[in-house]
C-alpha cells in the first residue's frame, strides 16, 4: 500500500513539474506593437545587486511569458498569470551576478485570442557598480496630514524586505477625533551609514532622535529663541556634528493652483548640534533672509544651503527665490567662514532646493522651480546637475518629467541617483533610480521594484524624503517607542551669540573657540 | 398555544423587529456604513488588513459589510443571522426557553444601533460583523465541545486550536475557552482539562502582554487581546460589547442553574418571552443613538448623493432646530439651484444658534458643500483629509475620483478608478467613470449639474482656508452671469451683508423678480438700521412689507425687553420672511423701539 502511495505521489509530482515548467512558445507572430508595461523597465541600466524587476504587461492579451537571455545564452523565464511577470529571485540574482557589466535581452510573448505574439526585444544593461542595499523613506498621503498614518520605512533593494523604523501609530489617539497624531520625517545617516543617524518627530515630548556610537537619545531642539524644532538634519561626514534648519513652515491648498499644495517658510535659519558638547548654536541667523536645506560637501569642508529673501506677506510667497550658497567649515577649529553664492538662481528668476553633493564632490544634484523651496509639489520642478568645477548647471533629462520631481539623492558610490517623482499622476510620488556613469551622464530612470509589480499602483501614499543606506538600521519602531517612552528629551545648552554679520548676504556668522 | 409555537413566534417577531429597526428606522445609517466601508480584492489590501491583530476576522467582516450598500438586504442578512444565533443559543443553553437566548442578539443589535457618529471617526466598520462572527464562533465551539468532544482527549486539541486562532479571532478565541472552562467547572470535572482550560488562557494573556510590551509596539498590538471590540472611546458600543462577552460567559450557567420560582413563573406565563422581547425593542430604541438631527443629516447626505434636491428642501422644511450641516444641505439644494432660490429663507429656524454639539458633523457635509460651491480643489482635499484622518472608505475614494475627473486630472482619476475596479460594489461605477476619462462632454451629459459646477469655478487662485461656509464661497465668485449673481446676492443675504446684497441686486441682477421679496425686506431692514431709506425708495417697497418688517422687529424687541425665551409665536407669524432669518442669532442689530 505504501509503495502504491509513494509511486502515485512521485508520478503526480513529476506531472505537476512538467505541467508547470514554462517554455517560450514554439509558434508565435512577430509584432511591431510597442510593449507597454507597468512599471516601465525597458532599455535601462540596472545594478547587479537589485531584486527582480517584475512587471505587468498592459497590452491586450490573456497571458504572457518573458525571457531574459544573456550573451552566453543563459536564460531565465517567467510565465505571467494575469499578465504579471514575476521572476524567480534565485535565478534572477544568479543571472545578474554572472553577467555584471553585460547586457541582457528581454523577449516578451503575449497570448491574445489563442495566438502568441512576440514584441521587439529590449535590453537591460547590468552595471558593474552596485547600488546601496537599503532605501529609507517616509510614506505619507499627498495632503500631508500629520494625523494620518505616517511611517518611516527601510526597504531592501536586494530582496524587497520592508522594515518599519518609525510609525505614528505608536502614539496616543486624539480622543476628540479617534485619530492618530504626530508628524515625523527628516531622517539622515552619516555617509549613508545608519550606525550614526538622526530623525525628527514632533509628538509631545518629541525632538531629534540621535543615534551615535550605538546609543540613541532624544534631543529637544526647541531651545533658546528657536520658534520651531529642528528639521532637515544633516550629519557631518566624519564629525559628531549635525546641522539643521529651523523653519516656520506654512501649508496652503489653492483653489486653482496646478501645484495643488503649497508650502513656504515664514522664516528659517541654520543651526548646528554638537553631540559631544551637547550644544545647539546658530550657524546662520538673519532677519532679511531665509536659509534652509543645509547639506555637507562630501569632504565636510563646506556646508551648502539655499537662501532667499524672507517672506513678509503671505500672498508674496511666489517671490521667494532661493539661491545656492555655501559656507566654509574648518574641522580643526570648528569655525565657519564667510558665505558665498554658488548658483544664482534668482538671477534667472528661478529657485533652487534640496541640493545634494555627490560623494566625489564633483556635482550637486538639486531641484529648480519657479519659486520657493518646497518643490515636490511644483509641476515645473526638475532635477538639475551643477558641475562644481565648470559651474555649468543643466537639467538631468533622464530623471525629469512634465510633473514634479522632488527629493533627489546619491548612492554612497555616487553611481546611482534616486528621485521622488510624481510623473505617474501628478499627486502620488514614486521613487525612481538612475545610473550615473563616469562621464557624468544619467541613464533612463526606472521605478523602485517590488515583488508585486502592482504594489505602487495600489498604494495611495507618497514616497517622501528618500535616502540610501549601506547597512541595516539596527533599531526598529518598537525600540524607538521604548526610547520615547522611557527617556525624557535631553535639553542641550544653547549658544545664540552673534559675532559678526556678512556684508553681502546679511548672514550672521558665529565663530567658535 | 404551546411553548414551541411561542418560541417560534418570538423568533419571527425578533427577525421582523430587527429588520424594521435596522432596515427601515436605521436605513440611512446603514447606507452610510456601506459607504464608509472599504474592501478591495487585491493582495495588497488583503495583506494590509490581515496583518493587523484579529485581521482575518476583520477582513471577513469588512467583506460581509459590503451587504450594507443595500441597507435593506444588509438588515435582512443581519436579522437572519441574529435570529439563527438566538436559535443556536437556545438549543445550547436555554431549553426552558426563558428568553435569555435573545440577549446576545439584542446586545449586538444595540451595538449596531449605537454606531451614530462613530462611523465617521476612525472606527473599524468591520466591527459590527466581526462581533457577530465572533459570537457565532463561540457558540459553534461550544456546540462542538458539548456534543462531540466532552470528556475526550480531543478536547485538548480544541484548546490548542483556540489558542492558535487567537491572532485570528482575538477575544472570541479566549471567550470560547472560558465558556468551556465554565462548563467543565459546572460539570464538577476539576481535572487536568479544567486546569488547562483555566491556566492556559491566563498564561497566554500574560505571555502576550509581556511579548507586546517588550517586543512589539502600538495600540493595535497592545489591544490584540480585546480585538475586535470597539475602542472604549465609543463608550456605548464598548459597554454593550462587554455585556455581550459577559452574557456568553454566563450562558453555561443558565443551562445548569435551576431556579424553581422562575420555572413556575415560566409555566404560568408562557408569553413572558414575547413581553420580554417587546421590552427589549423599547430598550434597543432608547439605548441606540437616535438624535433627530443626526438622522436627518444622514438622510440629507444620502439624498445629496442621489441629487434629489427637491426632497432635500422638503425634508429641511420640517426640521425644527436645524444644525449647520442641515443648513448646508439646504443651501446646496436651494441656493445652488436657481429654481428653489425664492424659498431660501422659508424654513423653520430657531432663534437660538443652530449648532450641533457634535463637531464631527463637519465631516459629513463639508466636502459636499465645497463641491457644490464649485471649490473642487477644496472638496478634493477635504475628502483626502477625511481619508487620511478617519480612515479609507468607498465614499472618499468615489468622491476623489469624481472630483479628479471633473478637474480634468485624468491620470489621477485613472489611479482611483483602478482601485474602484477592485471592489465588488464600485466596479460598475468605475467602468462608468472610465468612460469619462478624456471625455468630459459625456460626463456633463450624464450629470448636467457638473457643467454648472465646473463653470462656476473661481478663476483666481484662492487659498481654501479663507472660506468658512458656502455663502462665503459664493462671495468669491468672479465669473458673473445672472444665475451666479442671484446666488451671490442670496449669499450676501445669508451672511447678513444686506448693503452688499442690495447694491449687487440693484446694479447687476437683470431679472429682479425672483428675489424681490427678500430684497424689499432687506431694504427696509437697512433703513431701520441706518436711517437711510435710499434702497426702500429705489425698490419702491410696498407699505405692507415695511409694516411687516417693522412689526417683526418691534415684537422681537419686546420679547427681548420682557426676557421671554419662547419665540415660537414670532417664528410662526413671520415664517419664511427674511427679517426673521436676519434677527436670528444676530447680536449686533439695532432693534426698533418706536
Amino acid at each position: 500500500m505504501n509503495k502504491i502511495i509513494k509511486l502515485t505521489s512521485t508520478i503526480l509530482t513529476a506531472f505537476y513539474m512538467i505541467a508547470c515548467t514554462s517554455t517560450v512558445p514554439a509558434i508565435f507572430q512577430e509584432t511591431n506593437d510597442s510593449l507597454i508595461t507597468y512599471p516601465d523597465y525597458q532599455n535601462i541600466t540596472i545594478p547587479s545587486n537589485i531584486m527582480p524587476l517584475n512587471f505587468e504587461v498592459l497590452n491586450k492579451g490573456e497571458k504572457c511569458i518573458a525571457q531574459l537571455t544573456a550573451a552566453n545564452g543563459e536564460t531565465i523565464l517567467s510565465e505571467g498569470t494575469n499578465k504579471t511577470i514575476q521572476f524567480s529571485e534565485k535565478e534572477w540574482k544568479k543571472l545578474l551576478h554572472n553577467h555584471a557589466g553585460e547586457q541582457l535581452n528581454v523577449d516578451v510573448y503575449l497570448k491574445d485570442e489563442s495566438q502568441w505574439k512576440h514584441f521587439p526585444s529590449y535590453q537591460l544593461i547590468i552595471a558593474k557598480d552596485s547600488i546601496d542595499k537599503y532605501v529609507t523613506y517616509r510614506w505619507i498621503e499627498p495632503s500631508y496630514e500629520s494625523t494620518g498614518n505616517i511611517g518611516i520605512y527601510q526597504y531592501d533593494i536586494e530582496n524587497g524586505g520592508l522594515k518599519t523604523l518609525a510609525d505614528n501609530h505608536l502614539f496616543k489617539k486624539d480622543p476628540s477625533l479617534g485619530a492618530y497624531q504626530t508628524c515625523m520625517n527628516c531622517h539622515n545617516k552619516q555617509r549613508n551609514n545608519p550606525e550614526n543617524s538622526v530623525f525628527q518627530f514632533r509628538a509631545q515630548g518629541g525632538g531629534m532622535l540621535v543615534t551615535y556610537n550605538g546609543e540613541t537619545k532624544v534631543i529637544s531642539t526647541k531651545v533658546g529663541d528657536m520658534e520651531m524644532p529642528a528639521i532637515y538634519e544633516r550629519w557631518h561626514p566624519s564629525l559628531p556634528l549635525i546641522v539643521f534648519s529651523n523653519n516656520t513652515v506654512r501649508q496652503m491648498f489653492g483653489s486653482r493652483d496646478p501645484n495643488k499644495i503649497e508650502a513656504f517658510d515664514w522664516r528659517s535659519d541654520i543651526l548646528q548640534y554638537d553631540i559631544v558638547k551637547n550644544e545647539i548654536s546658530y550657524i546662520i541667523k538673519t532677519k532679511g533672509q531665509s536659509e534652509t536645506y543645509p547639506i555637507w560637501s562630501a569632504d565636510g569642508k563646506y556646508l551648502y544651503y539655499c537662501s532667499s529673501d524672507t517672506l513678509f506677506k503671505i500672498d508674496k510667497y511666489k517671490s521667494m527665490k532661493y539661491d545656492l550658497m555655501r559656507i566654509p567649515f574648518d574641522e580643526q577649529s570648528m569655525s565657519w567662514g564667510a558665505p558665498e553664492r554658488i548658483y544664482n538662481a534668482s538671477g534667472n528668476n528661478k529657485s533652487v532646493s534640496k541640493p545634494q553633493v555627490s560623494p566625489d564632490n564633483q556635482y550637486i544634484a538639486m531641484t529648480i522651480s519657479e519659486y520657493g523651496a518646497y518643490h515636490y509639489t511644483h509641476i515645473d520642478s526638475d532635477v538639475y546637475l551643477l558641475n562644481l568645477t565648470t559651474h555649468e548647471c543643466k537639467p538631468i533629462e533622464a530623471l525629469n518629467s512634465p510633473q514634479a520631481e522632488g527629493y533627489v539623492t546619491w548612492s554612497s558610490n555616487g553611481r546611482w541617483l534616486m528621485v521622488g517623482s510624481r510623473k505617474e499622476d501628478g499627486s502620488y510620488a514614486r521613487l525612481y533610480l538612475s545610473y550615473f556613469d563616469t562621464t557624468g551622464t544619467a541613464h533612463k530612470a526606472f521605478q523602485l521594484p517590488h515583488e508585486d509589480p502592482l504594489f505602487d499602483k495600489n498604494l495611495l501614499k507618497n514616497y517622501n524624503y528618500p535616502e540610501f543606506g549601506t547597512v541595516d538600521v539596527k533599531y526598529t519602531a518598537s525600540d524607538i517607542y521604548k526610547i520615547l517612552e522611557d527617556n525624557a528629551p535631553v535639553t542641550p545648552s544653547f549658544k545664540g551669540d552673534v559675532e559678526k554679520t556678512d556684508g553681502n548676504t546679511g548672514a550672521s556668522i558665529i565663530k567658535y573657540e | 398555544m404551546n411553548k414551541k409555537i411561542i418560541s417560534r413566534l418570538s423568533k419571527v417577531i425578533f427577525f421582523i423587529g430587527v429588520v424594521l429597526f435596522l432596515g427601515i428606522y436605521n436605513y440611512d445609517f446603514l447606507y452610510q456604513v456601506g459607504w464608509k466601508n472599504y474592501f478591495l480584492f487585491n493582495s495588497f489590501f488583503t495583506q494590509q488588513t490581515i496583518s493587523q491583530s484579529c485581521g482575518v476576522l476583520l477582513y471577513i467582516a469588512r467583506f460581509l459589510s459590503l451587504l450594507f450598500h443595500y441597507p435593506l438586504i444588509g438588515a435582512i442578512s443581519v436579522a437572519a443571522v441574529l435570529t439563527g444565533m438566538v436559535a443556536l443559543h437556545e438549543y445550547l443553553f436555554d431549553k426552558r426557553k426563558s428568553g435569555f437566548s435573545f440577549l446576545p442578539s439584542i446586545l449586538l443589535t444595540i451595538v449596531i444601533g449605537c454606531g451614530g457618529w462613530a462611523i465617521y471617526a476612525r472606527f473599524e466598520i468591520g466591527t459590527f460583523f466581526a462581533l457577530i462572527l465572533g459570537t457565532i464562533w463561540c457558540l459553534i465551539s461550544y456546540l462542538l465541545y458539548d456534543k462531540f468532544l466532552k470528556g475526550k482527549n480531543m478536547a485538548y486539541v480544541m484548546l490548542i486550536v483556540q489558542l492558535v486562532l487567537l491572532p485570528v479571532l482575538g477575544v472570541f478565541s479566549m471567550l470560547s475557552i472560558v465558556m468551556i472552562a465554565v462548563e467543565e467547572y459546572l460539570e464538577k470535572k476539576k481535572g487536568l482539562l479544567l486546569l488547562c482550560y483555566l491556566l492556559l488562557p491566563l498564561g497566554v494573556a500574560v505571555g502576550e502582554i509581556y511579548v507586546v510590551s517588550h517586543f512589539f509596539y502600538g495600540e493595535s498590538f497592545v489591544y490584540a487581546l480585546r480585538m475586535p471590540l470597539p475602542d472604549p472611546y465609543f463608550t456605548r458600543m464598548f459597554v454593550c460589547s462587554l455585556c455581550l462577552l459577559c452574557c456568553l460567559i454566563v450562558s453555561p450557567l443558565i443551562k445548569k442553574i435551576e431556579i424553581p420560582v422562575l420555572d413556575t413563573f415560566y409555566r404560568k406565563f408562557p408569553f413572558h418571552s414575547l413581553v420580554l422581547l417587546l421590552c427589549s425593542f423599547v430598550l434597543i430604541y432608547f439605548v441606540s443613538f437616535h438624535e433627530t438631527n443626526y438622522r436627518s443629516l444622514m438622510k440629507l447626505s444620502r439624498l445629496c448623493d442621489e441629487m434629489k434636491w427637491r426632497e432635500i428642501v422638503e425634508q429641511c422644511k420640517d426640521i425644527a432646530h436645524p444644525t449647520k450641516g442641515i443648513n448646508a444641505y439646504r443651501v446646496i439644494a436651494q441656493g445652488n439651484f436657481g429654481k428653489e432660490c425664492e424659498k431660501l429663507f422659508d424654513v423653520n429656524m430657531p432663534l437660538s444658534p443652530c449648532s450641533s454639539p457634535y463637531k464631527i458633523e463637519e465631516i459629513v457635509y463639508e466636502a459636499d458643500l465645497t463641491f457644490y460651491a464649485s471649490f473642487l480643489a477644496a472638496s478634493y482635499h477635504q475628502n483626502m483629509d477625511n481619508w487620511v484622518i478617519y480612515g479609507e472608505s468607498f465614499r472618499y475614494l468615489k468622491n476623489m475620483t469624481f472630483i479628479s475627473l471633473l478637474r480634468g486630472d485624468d491620470e489621477l482619476a485613472a489611479r482611483y478608478i483602478y482601485l474602484m475596479k477592485q471592489t465588488s460594489f464600485l466596479d460598475d461605477l468605475a467602468d462608468e467613470y472610465a468612460t469619462y476619462l478624456n471625455n468630459k462632454e459625456l460626463l456633463y451629459k450624464k450629470y448636467p449639474i457638473c457643467k454648472k459646477i465646473k463653470g462656476n469655478e473661481v478663476l483666481q487662485d484662492v487659498p481654501q482656508n479663507v472660506f468658512a461656509n458656502l455663502a462665503e464661497y459664493y462671495l468669491a465668485y468672479n465669473r458673473f452671469n445672472n444665475d451666479n449673481l442671484k446666488r451671490c446676492v442670496l449669499a450676501k443675504l445669508f451672511v447678513k451683508d444686506i448693503k452688499g446684497a442690495l447694491n449687487d441686486y440693484l446694479t447687476y441682477v437683470k431679472d429682479k423678480k425672483d428675489l424681490y421679496q427678500y430684497m424689499s425686506e432687506a431694504a427696509v431692514l437697512y433703513a431701520t438700521q441706518t436711517n437711510d431709506d435710499t434702497y426702500v425708495k429705489a425698490l419702491q417697497v410696498n407699505g405692507n412689507v415695511v409694516n411687516k418688517v417693522v412689526s417683526c422687529l418691534r415684537e422681537y424687541y419686546l420679547l427681548q425687553q420682557n426676557k421671554q425665551t419662547d419665540t415660537s409665536e414670532l417664528c410662526r407669524k413671520y415664517k419664511g420672511s427674511y427679517v426673521l432669518f436676519y434677527i436670528m442669532d444676530t447680536h449686533k442689530f439695532q432693534s426698533i423701539k418706536e
